[in-house]
């Protein structure tokens, strides 16, 4: 039997996004339901038992989990329904409310009818298969993630001699955890020639153990038939692993830390457009996605590499779909795209109301001390920021006053870049 | 000496040096990375987390840190200590797990409730 239930607002995903958006929007007076798959709210941050989260939102430095136990306990304050081990399995518009059917064990099938839905899945894990890693399939061969998980949430240490492939900044914290758990780490094998995690992690994961930092090489080969034996590695030369240079490293265990990818598989069910450069949905000034009504914030919209930037775009997203119920968002404001110029990844979101203050992230392409960020419109400097040390690592985070686009072209779209 | 303070993710690049006067820290935004950085040459100290085992399978684990940054010498004889625990449930996320671990004057706290605070609500 399918059971049908009403809601204002429909929040996919206990998160630290999804809890946030949810917050925020209970406080304004509206009901909230939160769909989770899995087993307690808190998503991501339950395996990140490392402190270094909540520095900006805080002011002091936290774990993981203990983040994600503040806002659970917000969540439970503001007796918001959560529904646990539940899957959203597809979202559809209809004329006066939106659509979202969910399964549980527990209550079965569900249709669930939301005056607004919130997309807050997060992101998953690249791995292996997306970057095409040759050899053998042997067991062994873990994403970060997952050996994070097993280690720090099941109480299973994945191996004795590992080999971690990316330098991201969840490979590292998995360096340093192995390492402490007794598992020796031979190597870090980044394929850039500067590392992709933040700084600071480079120093107390790796340095701090000696573990070797291999810029710029490529691993070329997993070997072993039931559990990994090895890997080949080779140095980039002009772009392409050397083959003259290749060395074995003998290891039982292989992680992947190569980036992670926006988890929007139930976003397409309902024809949210994506974003090619961010993997998310478009959004607008609101944060609303292509289809009216749906909103979308956190790591489900664009990786964030910090989960106190999450929180606040989730209280900006919670903020704005509240307006929404409200009848009070500028909904039919005259907007202009925001697009990302020079050495930036991409820029959002991706619409701006003209002389209204609004908050942009964005992700640089190079790697500088100094750097001027400068929104245009045609051949006008509207606004422009000195930033130091910047690296594709670590997300811009800009909020332009109101004052500076209050003259712009309604006709040129704002560009933001960076030089 | 050049460093990069690792209290925060700012990240600052620090420059550390031993005068006559004693060590003088440059390139700190903080207080906090002045004291990293003299520690750094005198007593580097880490922060500690980890995992102790309960006795409940629904919930093998449960993380762990120390309330503060202790010395880099010490950290292997913690970590086992914190090893061999097995604590049964419920904990509460700041209750004190080990006090003063090891005679190094932290206490092994934990930072997770278990089992979790939200529990299945239905309004």
């Amino acid at each position: 039997m399918i059971t049908t239930r009403s809601t204002d607002v429909l929040v996919i995903g206990a998160g630290a996004a999804g809890m946030a958006a949810a917050e925020t929007v209970a406080k304004a007076g509206h009901s909230v339901t939160i769909i989770e798959r899995e087993e307690s709210t808190g998503g991501i941050l339950l395996q990140c038992i490392h402190n270094g989260f909540g520095l900006h939102h805080f002011g002091q430095e936290l774990t993981g989990p203990e983040y994600a136990e503040t806002f659970s306990e917000a969540v439970r304050e503001q007796s918001i329904e959560v529904r646990l081990k539940t899957t959203a399995l597809r979202i559809t518009r209809r004329k006066s409310h939106i659509e979202v059917v969910t399964a549980s064990s527990a209550y079965g099938v569900t249709r669930f009818e939301a005056s607004a839905v919130i997309l807050a899945m997060g992101c998953r894990e690249r791995n292996r298969g997306t970057i095409g890693t040759a050899g053998t399939r042997p067991s062994g061969v873990f994403t970060a993630g997952l050996a994070q998980r097993l280690l720090n949430i099941e109480g299973y240490v994945p191996g004795k001699r590992a080999v971690i492939v990316g330098s991201g900044d969840i490979g590292l914290i998995m360096a340093r955890r192995l390492t402490w758990t007794g598992t020796k780490v031979e190597a870090v094998v980044e394929i850039l020639p500067h590392p992709s995690g933040l700084t600071r992690n480079i120093v107390q994961c790796l340095e701090d153990f000696s573990i070797p930092l291999l810029l710029s090489h490529a691993v070329t080969r997993i070997a072993g038939s039931d559990r990994v034996e090895g890997v080949d590695i080779a140095p980039l030369v002009n772009g392409v692993a050397d083959p003259a240079q290749t060395r074995h490293i003998p290891c039982d265990t292989l992680l992947f830390s190569v980036g992670l990818i926006p988890e929007n598989e139930l976003s397409r069910t309902a024809g949210v457009s994506l974003s090619a450069d961010t993997g998310g949905p478009l959004v607008d000034h609101l944060l609303q996605t292509t289809v009216p009504g749906i909103f979308a914030c956190g790591n489900v919209l664009h990786v964030h590499d910090l989960v106190d930037y999450v929180t606040e775009e989730a209280q900006r997203c919670g903020a704005q779909v509240a307006a929404y119920l409200a009848g009070t968002a500028e909904t039919a404001a005259p907007t202009i795209p925001v697009d990302a110029g020079a050495n930036l990844k991409y820029v959002t979101p991706g619409r701006h109301v003209p002389g209204k203050e609004n908050h942009y992230f964005m992700r640089p392409l190079m790697v500088r001390d100094k750097a001027v960020l400068s929104v245009s419109s045609g051949d006008t400097v509207l606004y422009t920021k000195r930033l130091s040390n910047i690296r594709p690592a670590e997300m811009l985070s800009v909020t332009l006053p109101a004052s500076s686009t209050a003259d712009a072209d309604t006709a040129a779209p704002l560009v933001f870049s960076l030089k | 000496m050049e460093l990069v303070c690792i209290v925060c993710p700012n990240g600052c690049r620090l420059t550390v040096t031993e005068t006559p006067d004693g060590i003088s820290v440059t390139g700190n935004k903080c207080m906090r990375g002045e004291q990293y950085g003299k520690n750094e040459l005198t007593d580097p100290r880490r922060m500690i987390t980890a995992v102790v085992r309960t006795t409940d399978p629904s919930y093998p684990c449960v993380p762990v840190k120390s309330d503060k940054a202790v010395s880099k010498a010490l950290i292997k004889k913690i970590l086992g200590e914190i090893y061999r625990q097995e604590v049964s449930l419920p904990v509460k996320r700041d209750d004190v797990c080990i006090d003063n671990c090891c005679g190094s004057g932290a206490a092994i706290l934990y930072t997770r409730s278990l089992p979790p605070v939200t529990p299945e609500q239905q309004s």
